[in-house]
């Protein structure tokens, strides 16, 4: 059965969620059990799958579907499934954030969306089946397909929120299929000069015979644009704060962190291992203008989170300006740039997972996250609070969380590269973060005198139900010990994850 | 080009498709848009079949020139025919037109460099080509090496592609079901006989799809079991099938096709359809093959391993048909009655 993991990872949510859509009609009550366990399957692959990488020689697992391998000199003809240490790491962390969401999700589903959950878990599972296939698939069309399916999932997720979120899920629609579109199209000029779709056989092709080609070209540019489409880059970003804004706290809670993510994680794939950092380099006018717009989007999204008063479309501009964080790491092609980003991916799905979390336990409990309606919470859900600080603080990069490593490595990145633009970018974010941290905690635990005390009016506590909390708390606890064992991570997966990258 | 024998019928079918293309998009009226792009659709059809790619032209006209039409048609019933642009500046129809024509120049200027229309010498045709033409009845015993790429070489990508249908049904249902207590079809409701003479209806509709209806599903169920063979299988099959009912629902009455068919057996048979196929290959896995690789049933099926690859297709070919059907017809309700499940078009 080990030789079937990788498979097992993708196929135990997807039964998961086509047994649970079968038995809401009979038993609606084993649809959110049947996906847990479908998750909880898909984790312990993940896991099982990561130490075989681990105690592997080559640290790489293939698994071809239908038996169909590779034949010689036409090369693999059928769909491969390839885990290396860069997707195993990003595997994991999904498998784990979608399980968590999962068990965080069911109390709030059951009061948001009471009488209209019948598809909700299938749907849920669905996603994360799709965000795992991308991450999985060793095939770039098989690839595409999984989008497709974790695109539609996600309308759909985004559009029970009703209300304002079906203009919000038509806009994601728009924006979602063109990024898709120029991603196959992309696919189809990279398919007419090499005539396979295989990652590895491309590899191959690619940076060897094809570096001169316009066609290979335009193909690298078009699934460039299109992955930059699906993870919401700017100028590229509009539809994303109002789609996870007002989507129902579970959806907005799987999305958030893992959605952007897991394209900015195809994207870096795409761009070492389909095309090599070397075609990267050679094209010096899409580097110049990639890092331009990731210090735009680090701006934009920090400045916007800073007019916002509704702390859901704070986080939302959050997520805008780290995924320029993570592409303009990954467009500085160097050796602290990469290993930036792709730490970034990880800690970055952490940070969001955890924002998210602590903001649906405030809507649960408060029923809004208007800022200014935050007064006294610190008395009202202590740990809820104290979460939302360790959280902001790794957003800011406070040590020891994992987003000062990952600014570390970024910044050190910028510096190599001598993109000043980039690290002022970096460090204006940080700074209005801190701004917004500031007024959270002035909000929550300064405007209201200390209720212990003679004479103050009482605020009773009332934190969320525990199965909100312990998921909450884990995401969050986790953004310290990733801060503790970021050298583990750097030199144990992260490293081995990048191709040798010629030192400038 | 011009040693091209067809190269006529090329120029003629682009300059339709541009001009089908800009007239759907310049129409007021969404209904004629609708059925503009629904001509548009069947000339794509054509195009595909010019190319020689049979079995995609097939999928074309059941689905894009089809049942996709019904659907537009079905939501503008219930939304409204006139479209109201809000004209919009002039400095944005620059700024938009000028991004169309970057990027189109851009993809012109992959031009020289793409291989000539049918060489035999270009990297799609040399690569992976030659082993699927060399290898499919070899390794399958099927003679339409289209359904084998599909449901065998790459047989993952159509259990996905599955899947995105049944998605497509579930998400809809999800954002348009109204689980109303007034709209529910009660016993009273439903219609048990044909209804009676209604001067809107046409009886010579009427009569006329109850005839087709049983060849276009014996027609239906021939595409899926002879798509080894011919251009077709599960997906153009479970389309067709799907029309079936949807022209039964159009021509009499929806209360009549919900009492066959009721929203629980639509969608239950939905979700069945995926379940068949996955778990096609999650026996392949119990048997001690890879996931997906039918040969590993051959003790359970009739003939040597390449005849199970043969059997396996057509299982899962199965599968494919029932989530399509199941899934266009949930599609159809949904849009038609407003997600109410009671009265359609």
């Amino acid at each position: 059965m080990i030789k079937h993991l990788p498979i097992f990872i993708v196929l135990a949510p997807l039964l998961g969620a086509v047994l649970a859509a079968l038995t809401s009609w009979y038993r609606p009550k084993l649809s959110f059990p049947i996906v847990l366990s479908g998750l909880f399957i898909s984790c312990l692959s993940s896991f099982c799958l990561i130490f075989n990488i681990l105690n592997s020689e080559s640290g790489v697992i293939h698994y071809q579907l239908g038996g169909w391998g590779d034949k010689g000199e036409y090369g693999i003809v059928g769909i491969q499934i390839t885990v290396d240490y860069l997707n195993g790491l990003i595997l994991t962390a999904v498998t784990i954030i979608s399980l968590l969401t999962a068990i965080f999700s069911s109390q709030s589903v059951n009061r948001e969306l009471a009488g209209q959950q019948r598809y909700f878990f299938a749907l849920f599972s669905l996603l994360v089946t799709g965000l795992l296939g991308i991450t999985i698939t060793g095939d770039i069309f098989n690839l595409y397909v999984f989008m497709e399916i974790a695109a539609l999932s996600s309308y759909a997720l985004i559009a029970y929120g009703k209300g304002r979120s079906y203009m919000a899920s038509f806009n994601y629609l728009i924006m979602g299929t063109m990024g898709a579109c120029l991603y196959l199209l992309g696919v189809g000029f990279v398919f007419v000069k090499t005539g396979t779709l295989n990652i590895e056989n491309l590899s191959l092709l690619i940076p060897q015979t094809l570096q001169t080609s316009q066609t290979v070209f335009v193909g690298f540019v078009l699934i460039i644009v299109g992955a930059w489409a699906k993870m919401a880059f700017f100028p590229m970003h509009g539809w994303l704060p109002n789609a996870y804004t007002y989507a129902p706290t579970a959806s907005g809670a799987l999305l958030a962190p893992l959605a952007t993510k897991v394209s900015v994680y195809a994207m870096i794939r795409i761009m070492i291992t389909v095309y090599s950092i070397d075609y990267v380099l050679k094209s010096p006018n899409i580097q110049t203008a990639a890092l331009l717009l990731s210090s735009i989007a680090i701006l934009v999204g920090s400045f916007f989170s800073l007019t916002q008063t509704n702390l859901r479309k704070i986080a939302c501009y959050f997520i805008v300006s780290e995924i320029g964080y993570m592409v303009g790491g990954a467009w500085l092609a160097n050796d602290p740039g990469l290993k930036g980003a792709v730490y970034h991916i990880i800690a970055d799905a952490a940070m969001t997972s955890a924002l998210f979390m602590v903001i649906g336990c405030i809507l649960f409990r408060t029923g809004q996250v208007e800022l200014k309606k935050l007064d006294g919470l610190f008395y009202k859900m202590p740990i809820t609070f104290i979460a939302l600080v360790i959280t902001m603080a790794a957003l800011i990069g406070v040590p020891p969380t994992c987003g000062f490593f990952s600014k570390f490595y970024l910044i050190q990145g910028a510096a190599q590269a001598g993109t000043w633009h980039f690290v002022g970018a970096l460090l204006i974010s940080s700074l209005i973060k801190a701004v917004i941290l500031f007024r959270i905690i002035e909000i929550g635990y300064n405007k209201v005198p200390n209720p212990a005390k003679e004479g103050n009016k009482t605020i009773p506590r009332d934190e969320a139900p525990i199965s909100m909390l312990i998921p909450t708390l884990i995401v969050t606890l986790s953004l310290i010990a990733l801060g503790i064992f970021t050298d583990t991570l750097i030199t144990d997966f992260i490293a081995k994850a990048l191709p040798e990258i010629p030192a400038p | 080009m011009a040693d091209l024998p067809i190269w006529h019928y090329d120029t003629l079918f682009l300059i339709l498709a541009i001009l089908f293309g800009i007239s759907a998009l310049a129409m007021q009226n969404l209904m004629s848009a609708a059925i503009v792009f629904g001509a548009y659709s069947f000339l794509m059809c054509l195009i595909w079949t010019t190319m020689g790619a049979v079995d995609v032209a097939f999928t074309e006209a059941a689905v894009g020139a089809g049942v996709s039409t019904v659907f537009i048609v079905a939501t503008i019933y219930n939304t409204g025919v006139a479209a109201t642009p809000k004209s919009p500046r002039i400095a944005f129809k620059i700024f938009a037109g000028l991004i169309a024509f970057g990027t189109g120049a851009f993809l012109l200027s992959a031009l020289p460099d793409l291989p000539d229309w049918g060489d035999p010498k270009s990297p799609v045709n040399s690569t992976m080509a030659p082993y699927y033409i060399a290898n499919s009845i070899t390794d399958a015993r099927v003679p339409n090496i289209v359904t084998t790429v599909l449901a065998d070489y790459r047989g993952f990508d159509t259990l996905l592609e599955t899947t995105v249908v049944f998605i497509a049904c579930i998400a809809i249902y999800s954002i348009l079901r109204i689980d109303n207590a007034k709209s529910k079809v009660t016993e009273s409701d439903i219609i048990t006989s044909p209804p009676a003479y209604d001067p809107t209806d046409s009886l010579i509709i009427r009569q006329a799809s109850r005839i087709m209806v049983p060849f276009m599903q014996l027609f239906a169920l021939y595409v899926i079991a002879h798509g080894h063979y011919s251009p077709g299988g599960g997906f153009q099959g479970g389309v067709i099938l799907g029309a079936s009912i949807i022209l039964l629902s159009i021509s009499f009455d929806l209360k009549h096709v919900l009492q066959q068919w009721t929203e629980k057996k639509i969608m239950i048979l939905t979700a069945l359809g995926v379940l068949i196929y996955a778990m096609v290959g999650l026996a392949c896995i119990l048997m001690d093959g890879v996931y997906l690789d039918y040969s590993a049933l051959d003790s359970v099926l009739p003939g040597d391993k390449a005849y199970a690859r043969s059997h396996g297709i057509l299982l899962v070919e199965i599968g494919v048909g029932i989530t399509v059907m199941f899934s266009m017809i949930g599609i159809y309700i949904n849009l038609a009655s407003n997600g109410r499940f009671d009265k359609g078009l």
